[in-house]
């Protein structure tokens, strides 16, 4: 950058003709140009993501926003390395060693608990923000939300409880509703307990939950194939970023089965899905941008508390509600904060 | 001569300009030195007083909103008690809960209690909706709290370890209406404090009663729930309405600041407005800078004064330098020339009146040297005073003519030892001088061995001119008594006469080129060098007309007529009688007999003091005159 200016200044100078100073300049650069590429060695932020790019931009967005905030832009200041495992947690592992050994200043952990879990695995010195996670004390990530203590922190989600305010309000959506099915991926590290409350809390509402796994697009197309032979009044998916990541085909399968579906994220509803319930997670890609960016500004992710997210957002999509023939009730209304018409 | 003279003068020990800059600097720099510092401490005052102004006013408003968010919870609450609770309207009660919930963004859930205690509903933001637990809530201190004070602010308590909550219970105004109890989430009042910017760096947080951060612009330190003061250093302020104090305290990062603290009743809050100390120094650091730009800027125009003035001064002061140089160097016509139209122009003037005076003073002065040649100091000084030199203007005058000579010089002069020879004319020509001087006579002649004084000119003589000149002569020669006897004594045979002639000449000025003199010429200077001639040791003779106007006192010895070279009539010849001169100076060594003319004339008939010693009776030997007759003397005496 230094060099650069220095080009430029010799640029504007040059018409002067004043040839000494133009030498000086070009001396000066030279001598410039080896620490410029020393201490120009921009920081570099390793996105570990196990969604794929293209849904998950807005999200990637976030994270700049955040990053800018604390005084990092991308491709000046700060380089991003992006590693999409594209729902294939396989590869998340890989993808984490290789930013190790990269030497990248600071990984990002995006799409659930399972990067920052397979970031961790990689490394415990270089830090870790994750931008999502369900579980951070369970699964080991931090110590405390108020003091991770290690080299990881973050900003959490409320998941598990929020999946039964989704039953609920779907449940409202659909009062006369006997069975309700449920989309839930295995790979999820709250994928168990999470169908445990689940079912816990139907029974007490008087229905029955259908529940289906699916870590994969074609299993989520046999988890709808399966869905379609059960009389189902609605349907939950189960909060996951690989769902997130296919919301379109999830969104597109529930439209084709004609059934009421309560989501995670406001993203569903933009894409056609009936209603979501819960965090704003571009929040916590913002959060996580600004931990990112403070990081490298020195502090200790170990000082960082864990976020934790303290907006919920009912979003409800009036046009699906008519196609579906469904009127969203005055109880569900009155507390929607986004109505898509 | 002057240029070399100025070049030697060394340079000014203190010069002119160093001298100005001293003095302006002083009293330019001290005024803005003093202003600067009472501006800096006034400055300094007004920003601490502001600062404490500000942080106070920050402090209640932070508190005011505080206050309001809290009332706020509190009238949503008593929204939702205004009806009974009953067990058939409970969906009722959950649709206003939930609308609350939508209303209050902080609060997390909603508790409603019925009048025996029993939660009859609950509904969360985050987990499922509880309906008729029953569970029993009688024992908790919200209960009895709010029944009795409408209203109950729990403590703050951590949700999972990080996240500041606290419980909020409103009572209806009849206990079947029950209580409505909230769990607020207190990171949301973060906005609040962190829309408040106190100065530049100062800011507000709020310290719960345990000491642990409430709020803070900076979310992470209340989610670290961090504790910032443990009793010692919490402060402690007034109420809401009252005046908050401000002190100024050291906090967590070392760093000095003021504090404005108060607490906010009901929750037992306390709102800390902080600032920097620091800041408060800013207008010291400001004055401080404005009065350094200041001082220099002023010290830049001090030098160029005191540079301009130096040289104002100095130019003036070189050229009297220079002049005085000149004058002092003799160029009185020099003139120092400056216009300045102050003091130094007045100096200048007076050099110049001076160097005119000095040109006037050794004119007269050399002219009195010039006149000291032939006459007598006080003479010379009359002359020149009167400034009339008129009388020596060439002129007819009767005049004594006295011609005095050595005998026996010239045999001493060849063969004695250049310096007792040059010693013997020095004694002599101060002897004659004396005499010449006392009587105010004009020497017009003084060489060698010879003399030749003119009495009644230029000026005239208090006695007339026979008896002045022939006093003259007695006295020269009792003056020369002693020096004849010493030389006689050092085997020097030496011997002095005298010519005394009185009659017309023409006398006056005479020279050229500067050079002048003053003498006599006409028959009666031939005579007494004639007589002069004739007059052996110790003789004095004198013409006629000497002879004829003596008084009767003075006694003569006729010696006949004579003839004399150059003159065709015979001259009747007379010698001054010393018997009475002899004898008046008897008490002094000189009683011895005169010879005159080849006799010996005794002087003291009685032989009383015959063989007296150390006088020698004058030479008998007659030398010839010295000044030749047919060249008449002429001064040659040189200024």
């Amino acid at each position: 950058m230094c060099y650069i200016g220095v080009l430029e200044i010799s640029r504007v100078v040059a018409p002067m003709r004043c040839r000494v100073l133009r030498i000086l300049l070009l001396v000066m650069a030279g001598l410039a140009l080896p620490s410029t590429t020393l201490s120009g060695d921009k920081p570099v932020i390793g996105f570990l993501s196990g969604a794929s790019a293209e849904p998950f931009r807005h999200l990637a967005d976030a994270f700049r926003d955040g990053l800018r905030q604390a005084g990092f832009v991308d491709g000046d200041n700060v380089s991003i390395v992006y590693r999409w495992a594209d729902g294939d947690y396989t590869r998340l592992p890989v993808y984490a060693s290789e930013l190790v050994e990269a030497g990248v200043d600071v990984i990002l952990a995006s799409g659930g608990d399972r990067p920052a879990l397979a970031a961790q695995a990689a490394t415990s010195t270089i830090p870790i923000v994750f931008a999502g996670s369900d579980a951070p004390v369970a699964l080991g990530l931090v110590a405390s939300l108020a003091r991770p203590g290690g080299n990881i922190t973050g900003a959490s989600l409320f998941t598990s409880e929020v999946e039964i305010k989704k039953l609920e309000l779907l449940r409202e959506v659909v009062p006369a509703a006997s069975s309700i099915g449920m989309l839930v991926n295995p790979n999820n590290p709250t994928a168990q307990s999470d169908t445990e409350i689940l079912t816990k809390a139907a029974e007490s509402m008087g229905f029955r939950l259908f529940r289906q796994p699916a870590t994969r697009e074609d299993e989520i197309e046999a988890a709808f194939d399966a869905f379609s032979s059960q009389a189902l009044s609605g349907l939950v998916i189960g909060h996951d970023p690989y769902f997130n990541n296919q919301r379109a085909q999830i969104v597109g399968l529930a439209s084709a089965l004609a059934i009421p579906a309560v989501y995670e994220h406001r993203a569903f509803v933009m894409e056609g899905g009936l209603m979501s319930y819960g965090n704003v997670i571009d929040d916590n890609y913002r959060i996580a941008g600004t931990y990112a960016g403070r990081i490298l500004n020195g502090e200790r992710p170990a000082d960082l508390p864990v976020h934790q997210p303290s907006t919920f957002e009912l979003v409800v999509n009036l046009k699906t509600a008519a196609e579906l023939g469904l009127t969203f009730p005055s109880t569900v209304m009155v507390r929607a904060d986004v109505v898509i018409e | 001569m002057w240029s070399s003279s100025s070049a030697a003068n060394p340079a000014p020990r203190r010069p002119l300009f160093r001298k100005y800059f001293a003095v302006l600097s002083i009293a330019v720099a001290a005024p803005l030195v003093i202003h600067g510092a009472i501006e800096a401490w006034f400055g300094y005052r007004d920003q601490r007083e502001l600062l404490d102004v500000r942080l106070r006013v920050e402090a209640n408003s932070a508190a005011a909103k505080i206050v309001d968010f809290l009332d706020a919870v509190r009238n949503q609450l008593g929204w939702l008690v205004q009806l009974p609770l009953q067990s058939s309207n409970l969906h009722e009660h959950r649709l206003d809960a939930q609308r609350l919930l939508r209303q209050v963004p902080a609060v997390v859930d909603v508790t409603r209690i019925d009048g025996q205690g029993r939660e009859q509903l609950e509904v969360s933001r985050i987990g499922g909706d509880v309906i008729g637990s029953g569970q029993d809530f009688s024992a908790h201190p919200a209960f009895s709290l709010a029944r009795r004070d409408r209203a109950w602010f729990g403590p703050v308590t951590l949700n999972r370890g990080s996240e500041p909550y606290m419980e909020v219970a409103v009572s209806g105004n009849h206990a079947a209406a029950g209580l409505a109890m909230a769990t607020i989430n207190l990171k949301l009042i973060q906005e609040i404090v962190a829309s408040i910017r106190v100065g530049d760096n100062g800011l507000v947080f709020i310290i719960g009663p345990t000491g642990r951060l409430v709020a803070h612009p900076e979310i992470e330190r209340v989610l670290r729930a961090e504790v910032v003061a443990e009793g010692r250093t919490r402060p402690h302020g007034p109420a809401v309405d009252g005046t908050p104090a401000v002190r100024a305290v050291v906090n967590r990062e070392d760093v000095t600041v003021l504090q404005a603290s108060m607490v906010i009743p009901d929750v037992n809050w306390t709102i800390v407005a902080e600032q920097p100390l620091a800041e408060a120094f800013e207008p010291i650091y400001a004055a401080l800078w404005r009065t350094l730009a200041l001082l220099v800027t002023a010290l830049l125009a001090v030098t160029l004064t005191a540079f301009v003035l130096a040289r104002r001064m100095v130019s003036p002061i070189r050229a009297l330098e220079h002049g005085v140089d000149r004058i002092g160097a003799g160029q009185f016509q020099h003139r120092i020339r400056i216009s300045t139209g102050d003091e130094l122009e007045q100096l200048a003037e007076r050099v110049n009146e001076m160097a005119d005076d000095l040109a006037l003073s050794r004119e007269r002065q050399s002219r009195i040297v010039r006149l000291r040649q032939f006459l007598p100091r006080p003479v010379a000084e009359i002359i020149d005073g009167s400034g009339d030199e008129q009388l020596l203007e060439p002129r007819r005058a009767e005049v004594g003519v006295l011609f005095g000579d050595l005998r026996g010089f010239t045999t001493f002069a060849d063969r004695t030892d250049p310096a007792d020879v040059m010693r013997v004319v020095e004694d002599y020509y101060e002897a004659i001088g004396r005499c010449v001087t006392n009587r105010g006579a004009t020497l017009t002649h003084f060489s060698g061995d010879g003399v030749m004084v003119v009495v009644n000119a230029p000026m005239p003589s208090p006695e007339p001119p026979g008896v002045e000149v022939v006093r003259l002569a007695q006295e020269m020669q009792l003056a020369l008594r002693p020096l004849v006897a010493r030389w006689r004594a050092q085997h020097f045979p030496m011997g002095f006469g005298i010519g005394v002639a009185l009659g017309e000449a023409t006398v006056g000025r005479l020279g050229f080129d500067g050079r002048h003199d003053y003498t006599a010429v006409g028959r009666v200077v031939n005579l007494a060098s004639r007589l002069c001639g004739l007059a052996d040791d110790g003789q004095v003779l004198v013409d006629e007309a000497t002879a004829s106007s003596l008084p009767a006192g003075i006694h003569l010895m006729p010696l006949g007529s004579k003839i004399l070279k150059g003159f065709e009539t015979p001259i009747e010849v007379s010698e001054i009688d010393f018997s009475n001169a002899w004898k008046r100076a008897a008490d002094g060594p000189i009683r011895d007999a005169t010879r005159v003319g080849g006799r010996t004339i005794d002087p003291d008939p009685s032989g009383k003091l015959a063989g007296g010693e150390g006088f020698e009776p004058p030479l008998a030997e007659s030398e010839s005159a010295v000044l030749p007759l047919d060249d008449p003397p002429v001064a040659t005496g040189r200024e």
